[in-house]
């Protein structure tokens, strides 16, 4: 009995917590709302109406079903608090797009909610070319603010207990600190992002100015493209994505401002100290230059010897921007989906799958095993050569920087192998699911990396038709790759847990 | 009346022995475009969609995106054809039905290997008109209910919270 | 700990050593390709 009710003051403790993100993530919903009643859209201000009023609603009951619990947070209470928040934020995000009538089913909305928070990108929403200045603007932003984290912004409102906030900033797969104190962290993650907000807007508008936009449109296009690329997400207000503007200085832009937000928020904090250098002696950059530049080389290589492109500029719009934004998890793109399939033969388009596995920097907006994890697994395997070639008597200690010079600790290269075998499973899975159901393999590994990776480029397997597994089992993987595996896998346990109480419970009477 | 005869014949086998080589193949869904790219590749064609978004002007060209409901592609025109367009695609327009006839580029050798059309003219086949997006009533009735039952919420959680700090 | 002056200068560099990234690849990407 007294098992049980410690089970319950958990589930209260979550729930208060969980509560409270969610008010605070649905308190982002009056953003929309004073953008559809300056556009005059007012059935979207309706629809947002509606759909803010459930998630507060849903927020004060889950704090008021919480509120006599015990304020301390353990580990698995942070860790839950993050996997639930974002589950139960999904349904509740996904209303208004249910509402506006652009989506053909409950389950889609809720998918490109899940792409939007996670920044995959991936979209089943129809009709894009003609959606409300409202929606999109909450598209854009549900991008923006995943790639911070929902937690990472309710904790810059948090007044106390920030023993406990670590724990639930920890759950949404983050671990940097920046400063000692994790309220200040969140508040200077908001603020470097808040200032590329700025700068990288102004800049889009501008240029958008220049290449025949109107002032009004060039200005929402470039809010939205920022919070698209800076979070590394991939949605663009028209359908035919960055393709739309037929600008290579628009791209470059974009280039520039999706590469700059797949590096660490450690990285930005350490540059913006003044301390310069640390983008050249970084694990993470170094890695990164590495693999792009590798990946990069044999792209341009294969699609030249095939002729895909007329001259090396297009080559280079097409092909390297297509791999740059592969490999830093973004997604947003200039070729229509099935021109991967079509036209690049299938060794760039497995280029394009193992930069899209490997990913970007850890604790930034972008996804797959992270460059930090590739970096120490591989100096880990080079370490270990050395030892055995080395005198048995010499113990060598190898080091390396990340942020500040660390010890190559066997414990470090054990989880980061751990969470890449984790990727690599949910990959498997997500491509053996596409040939089951009839999709060529490389392309069923295309789309599975790309979900698995939070990428967003599609080679035409993600829309409204597919079958509804997929469509699950592609939510299931952004959130599980975005969270990186430990506070799902903490959920799920304390969920069973709770099922294996309820069954021994009944098995009693 | 022999002679009137066989000017007649003459004629008409003239007329049908030279097949109409200038006619383009019409395509209002994109997807046959994008994939026989290869096929297609600087050929004549005929296509026709929705004018969405706005005209981006580049010197003496400009860019119009036309939809085919899903779909969407770049058609490069001269000014005064794209002027042609009134209405552009929104949330609050239906655009121009346009047909344009041009050269499909799979990856233009002009514009970075982007696959687009080279319009020689543009015809708009219907106009653009603006879309009512009329208030749902149940929608209305909706959010103000919904409204009310999350005051009512507020109202509960801050009356159990002065509750808790007085028992204290 | 963050000022005007070290923010401007922070951005400045970041840009700059993307830059020169991508100015890199662009020159990798113009030897190769035929």
């Amino acid at each position: 009995m007294r098992e049980q009710s410690k089970y319950i003051k958990d589930i209260r403790t979550v729930s208060y917590y969980s509560g409270y993100i969610t008010l605070v993530t649905s308190m982002l919903m009056l953003i929309p709302i004073l953008t559809s009643l300056l556009s005059a859209e007012y059935n979207v201000v309706l629809d947002f109406v509606i759909s803010i009023t459930i998630a507060l609603s849903t927020g004060i009951i889950l704090i008021i079903f919480g509120q006599r619990a015990s304020k301390k947070l353990e580990w698995k209470h942070g860790l839950i608090v993050a996997s639930l928040s974002w589950v139960i934020l999904m349904i509740l995000c996904a209303i208004p797009y249910y509402l506006s009538g652009n989506t053909n089913s409950f389950l889609d909305a809720a998918f490109d909610v899940m792409s939007g928070f996670t920044t995959t990108g991936l979209v089943l929403t129809q009709n894009l070319d003609h959606l409300s200045l409202g929606l999109n603007m909450w598209r854009h932003m549900l991008t923006f603010v995943g790639g911070q984290g929902m937690v990472v912004l309710a904790l810059t409102f948090l007044v106390k207990d920030t023993v406990g906030a670590y724990k639930m900033y920890v759950g949404e797969g983050k671990d940097i600190e920046l400063v000692p104190n994790v309220k200040n962290t969140a508040k200077i993650i908001w603020t470097i992002s808040m200032v590329y907000l700025t700068i990288g807007t102004l800049i889009l508008w501008i240029d958008g100015m220049l290449i025949g936009l109107k002032p009004d449109s060039s200005l929402s296009h470039g809010l939205f493209i920022f919070m698209s690329t800076w979070s590394t997400g991939g949605f663009a207000p028209m359908s035919q994505n960055i393709l739309y503007y037929h600008s290579f200085s628009y791209e470059i832009i974009t280039l520039i401002l999706f590469i700059i937000g797949s590096l660490n928020f450690g990285l930005h904090y350490a540059v913006w100290q003044g301390k310069k250098k640390e983008v050249l002696k970084n694990i993470e950059v170094q890695s990164f230059f590495i693999t792009v530049t590798l990946t990069a080389f044999f792209i341009v290589l294969s699609l030249s010897k095939l002729s895909v492109y007329p001259n090396a500029v297009a080559l280079f719009r097409k092909g390297v921007y297509s791999l740059l934004s592969a490999h830093t998890t973004t997604g947003v793109g200039t070729l229509y989906a099935r021109q991967f399939a079509l036209e690049w033969g299938d060794f760039s388009v497995l280029m394009l799958i193992i930069a899209m596995l490997i990913g970007g920097s850890a604790c930034s907006t972008a996804g797959g095993f992270k460059g930090l994890r590739v970096g120490v697994v591989f100096k880990g395997i080079i370490a270990d050569i050395r030892k055995m070639l080395g005198s048995e008597r010499r113990i060598k200690i190898y080091k390396f920087h990340y942020i500040k010079d660390q010890v190559l600790e066997d414990g470090m290269v054990k989880s980061a192998a751990f969470i890449i075998i984790c990727y690599m499973i949910l990959f498997t899975i997500g491509t053996a699911l596409g040939t089951y159901y009839g999709y060529p393999a490389l392309s069923a590994a295309f789309e599975a990396a790309s979900v698995t990776g939070n990428v967003g480029l599609s080679i035409g397997i993600t829309t409204p038709t597919m079958p509804s597994l997929m469509k699950i089992y592609y939510i299931i993987a952004m959130y599980l790759g975005r969270l990186e595996f430990i506070s799902v896998f903490v959920l799920i346990g304390f969920i069973f847990g709770g099922v294996k109480r309820l069954c021994l419970r009944y098995s009693r009477h | 009346m022999l002679k009137i005869f066989k000017t007649l014949i003459i004629a008409l086998v003239l007329i049908y022995m030279f097949p109409n080589s200038s006619k383009a193949e019409e395509y209002a869904n994109y997807n046959d475009l994008i994939e026989n790219a290869k096929a297609l590749d600087g050929k004549r064609v005929d296509i026709k969609g929705e004018a969405i978004g706005e005209s981006m002007r580049r010197g003496a060209y400009s860019w119009i995106n036309i939809s085919d409901g899903s779909n969407a592609m770049g058609i490069w025109l001269k000014n005064p054809e794209a002027e042609k367009v009134n209405t552009y695609g929104s949330y609050k327009f239906k655009g121009d039905i346009v047909k344009v006839v041009g050269t499909f580029n799979r990856a233009c050798t002009q514009h970075g290997g982007d696959m687009d059309i080279h319009g020689e003219n543009l015809s708009i086949v219907e106009t653009g008109h603006k879309v009512e997006h009329q208030l749902s009533e149940w929608k209305m009735k909706a959010a103000t209910s919904l409204s009310i039952i999350t005051f009512i919420l507020f109202g509960l959680y801050y009356k159990r919270k002065s509750k808790a700090s007085l028992n204290i | 700990m963050l000022d005007y002056k070290k923010i401007i200068k922070g951005v400045f560099s970041e840009i700059t050593y993307v830059g020169v990234f991508i100015v890199i690849l662009y020159a990798v990407n113009m030897v190769i390709a035929r």
